[in-house]
């Protein structure tokens, strides 16, 4: 497929799922009367229900799913592993923890800007512990079992301190965290994580000849010109910038850093540098489709948006394993 | 001068692996590094290549000091060629190829006519043109090795570093890939090739450096290196030697 | 070691005994499971006759008579806690673990269990219960008698209630068929939640709060000051909108977490609140 149709059919794509995201919610919105009203009169209930619970809600989808679209892409291209992902190696959970440290113990009250600044300081560190503990081309095995182990110990710091955070609502909320929720942001929310979004995203434009230059491995890749290092630095303050902003918006959502870049790599001819805007694009593509789906399923009370994406990425991950092996052996 | 290269020394964990080493390289000549295994030759091409510092010595490229070259500079003057270099994606042979370009670009441009003839230019030169849309790693070691080298040449570097690019290859794609390489180095260009069949080193280069243990144990035309006395003390094999139109070496074991 | 022989011995005579002989006479050595019996005992029981109120009770958040409730040793509600309080009435909440109330039993302590009250009503006959269970019949039916005193005197038929709706943490909410829904009403308001179909108890999305446009909102927080998404809702910015922008009437969550006298407090608070806010607009 041709990469500009590539670009313009999965744009289409994120037209119509935010579009349809915002038309969702417990009542049909008649939503060009509302986006109208919006205009002209701001205090109109179908305005505050379209600009201040929809719009936010659709605006964080859209770019938390961009960000781990492009964190998966750009992680497997440094790492050249199809099974490298923000989430699996434990950035994610690294994140969430930071988040819960600061929002249930009640430092982020007196300094909102503490949340995302958390949170990206547990992803940098996590991802970084996951680098120096698996070396420089690290194998399929060890970053899974240094992921899994990660994962572990943040899972059980994360139970721990919502145990014992003062909230009576804390220990709830930890499957929001792990499996990540969207339901009644607030545009405060949205703007609190966007400089850091694209701060993240700023910091990978331009990485897309040394990740293809990686394709054949550091050493190469640095006669080539790349300076590998730098590159390293800056993929994993761009990981740690959105991703933490997006994990403090809306906890873990998983697997779409791993699926959405896997899905997409035959479609760019395995180009990692084009892998990056599709996969920005098709991650939030899953994350608004999700979204979507988890309003659209009856359920008591409201579903993670991550139970979705899991359901869709865990047996996408088996297979992808089961593949690996036999390709390796 | 191409490269010169003067009393280089490297140590890795407090292990001395290259000791006092000057090397030069003329526009035009095809050097072998050649020696026993383990004798540090792959290290030497990392340092030549800019990939390791050596503790002491220093290293001229085109003059200059190598590590005064801003990296994407020296990339468009120097390709090193990986010993069975890896392909992560299942890359065309043609994106694969055009990855040599990359020191001509800047980060945003992408390949130019210019690009495309160079690239054209390589595929046909290494035999590799009919491959051009097949995946990288469908290939055959054959092929692989052509691609890779093909790689390397696409940035129309001055110097080439290759390390063993003929080890997995066929008699008739060694002779090919060595006729290459000598066709290379004609001009302004310079190859350094790390081998281990001495008779095509014999045959196609024009100086040897004869390592062992880290040193340069001999230096010279192949006629100067390849002494039966040499190759007794250096890989501890009875050779005989015969220097013709076509030079070639024959080893004999010892007969303990 | 003289102590735990002595516990023993009683355990064992208690099981053969089949719980105290004196069916007349008024428990001495009563134990509470639950924060709202706690809060009963304390108004009903003389003070000697409470050997353990729940851990909760000293909670300043939760329990209204938290500071006489100081001077009682407390239970997280566990058997192994409560027998050696050495009990002869045990009272638990409606949904005291099922597990304990049995072994306690088996042990042969009389265990009462005391509904959750979803009216008025309820909570009378709660009073009453409570004032049987202690032997003070009478002190209980006084304090009924002033509760429905006062509560004649707060409620009168209001036409043209304004809507209110209780929004607590992660939007829960109550219906009419719920204690706090029949305080909304006495206090001459309209459950907003009800035009939902929220019976009793359930929960409201931001969106329909939104939309129903309730004069005001009841908050009632629990553990004010902490932090949680669920407690994050209520500062949601939708809620600020000048469209919106309802009026915030705060409860502490000590008057609405247990029924007692103070529910008529709370009545004449609400009253209040709504004669301030419709002052000037049409009766």
């Amino acid at each position: 497929m041709r990469y500009s149709l590539l670009v313009a059919l999965l744009s289409a794509l994120v037209l119509t799922l935010f579009i349809s995201s915002l038309m969702i919610g417990r009542n049909p919105l008649p939503i060009w009367q509302a986006a109208q009203a919006s205009l002209h009169d701001t205090s109109s209930i179908v305005a505050i229900i379209l600009t201040e619970i929809r719009l936010p809600r659709a605006l964080i989808g859209l770019s938390v799913g961009a960000t781990l679209g492009l964190c998966g892409a750009a992680m497997q291209g440094l790492l050249r592993n199809p099974l490298a992902s923000p989430d699996l190696i434990g950035s994610a959970s690294g994140a969430a923890l930071g988040a819960i440290i600061v929002l249930y113990y009640g430092w982020q009250a007196n300094f909102s800007y503490l949340l995302p600044l958390a949170s990206m300081v547990g992803a940098l560190l996590t991802t970084l512990l996951i680098f120096v503990l698996t070396g420089r081309s690290a194998g399929i095995t060890t970053l899974i079992l240094a992921g899994v182990a990660i994962n572990a110990l943040m899972g059980a710091m994360m139970s721990l301190l919502l145990n014992l955070a003062p909230s009576p609502y804390a220990m709830r909320e930890l499957v929001l965290w792990t499996l990540g929720d969207l339901t009644d942001r607030s545009m405060d929310d949205f703007w609190l994580m966007l400089p850091f979004t694209v701060l993240g995203w700023l910091l990978l434009l331009g990485i897309g000849h040394g990740l293809r230059a990686l394709s054949l491995g550091e050493q190469t890749a640095s006669t080539l010109g790349v300076q590998t290092l730098w590159l390293r630095w800056r993929i994993l303050l761009a990981i740690a910038f959105a991703l933490g902003a997006a994990v403090a918006t809306t906890g873990m959502i998983g697997f779409v850093g791993l699926v959405v870049p896997h899905l997409l790599r035959p479609l760019v001819q395995y180009d990692p540098a084009r892998l990056l805007p599709v996969s920005a694009l098709g991650g939030a593509a899953l994350v608004l489709a999700a979204d979507i789906g988890v309003r659209l399923i009856p359920s008591e009370s409201t579903l993670q948006v991550g139970v979705l994406t899991a359901l869709v990425g865990a047996p996408f991950f088996l297979h992808l394993i089961l593949r690996s092996r036999y390709e390796q052996i | 001068m191409l490269i010169h290269a003067h009393n280089l020394s490297f140590s890795y964990a407090q292990q001395t692996v290259l000791d006092d080493i000057s090397l030069s390289l003329q526009a035009g000549q095809l050097i072998g590094l050649i020696g026993p295994n383990g004798a540090s030759k792959s290290t030497l091409l990392k340092l030549l290549a800019g990939l390791y510092k050596p503790q002491q010595g220093d290293i001229q490229l085109l003059g200059k000091p190598l590590s005064a070259w801003p990296a994407r500079e020296r990339g468009r003057v120097l390709a090193w060629l990986e010993q069975q270099g890896a392909i992560h994606w299942p890359l065309s042979v043609e994106r694969l190829v055009a990855l040599g370009r990359l020191p001509h670009l800047t980060p945003w441009q992408t390949i130019s006519a210019v690009d495309e003839a160079a690239i054209e230019h390589t595929l046909e030169a290494t035999n590799v043109l009919h491959l051009r849309k097949r995946s990288a790693q469908t290939l055959s070691g054959g092929e692989r090795s052509r691609v890779l080298l093909a790689r390397a040449l696409a940035g129309q570097p001055r110097v080439l570093l290759a390390d063993e690019p003929i080890a997995m290859l066929d008699l008739a794609h060694q002779l090919q890939i060595m006729q290459l390489l000598r066709d290379i180095a004609q001009g302004e260009a310079g190859v350094i090739v790390v081998l281990h069949d001495l008779s095509l080193a014999a045959r196609y280069c024009d100086q040897l450096y004869l390592l062992q243990q880290g040193r340069v144990v001999a230096q010279g035309t192949p006629p100067q290196v390849l002494t039966e006395a040499l190759l007794r003390k250096v890989y501890g094999v009875e050779c005989a030697i015969q220097w013709g139109h076509i030079p070639s070496i024959t080893a004999l074991y010892p007969v303990p | 070691m003289v102590f735990r022989f002595s516990l023993w011995l009683s355990l064992f005579l208690m099981l053969f005994s089949g719980g105290s002989g004196a069916e007349n006479a008024p428990p001495q050595r009563i134990v509470s499971m639950n924060l709202c019996v706690d809060q009963l005992l304390i108004l009903l029981a003389e003070p000697q006759q409470i050997a353990a109120l729940t851990q909760l009770a000293h909670d300043p958040d939760a329990s209204y008579y938290y500071q006489k409730a100081l001077a009682y040793p407390t239970n997280k509600g566990l058997a192994e806690e409560v027998l050696p309080f050495k009990p002869d009435l045990v009272i638990a909440g409606e949904y005291a673990h099922v597990a304990t109330v049995q072994l306690l039993k088996k042990l042969g302590i009389p265990v009462e269990t005391l509904p959750i009250p979803n009216s008025l009503n309820e909570v009378f006959n709660n009073i009453r219960r409570i004032g049987e269970l202690v032997g003070q019949p009478e002190r209980a039916t006084t304090i009924i008698q002033q509760m429905q005193q006062r509560l004649a005197q707060a409620s009168a038929p209001v036409s043209n209630a304004p809507l209110v709706v209780v929004y607590e943490a992660n939007g829960y909410t109550v219906g009419d068929a719920s204690l706090r829904g029949e305080i909304l009403h006495q206090a001459g308001w309209q459950n907003a939640a009800t035009q939902l179909g929220i019976n009793s108890y359930g929960q409201i999305a931001l969106e329909d709060l939104i939309r129903l446009k309730p004069l005001a909102l009841i908050d009632s927080p629990y553990r004010a000051g902490t932090y949680s998404r669920a407690q994050a809702l209520l500062a949601h910015r939708a809620l600020k909108s000048s469209a919106f922008s309802p009026h915030i009437i705060q409860i502490p969550s000590k008057l609405t977490i247990c029924e007692g006298p103070w529910l008529i407090d709370v009545i004449e608070q609400l009253q209040a609140e709504r004669l301030k806010l419709t002052v000037g607009t049409t009766p």
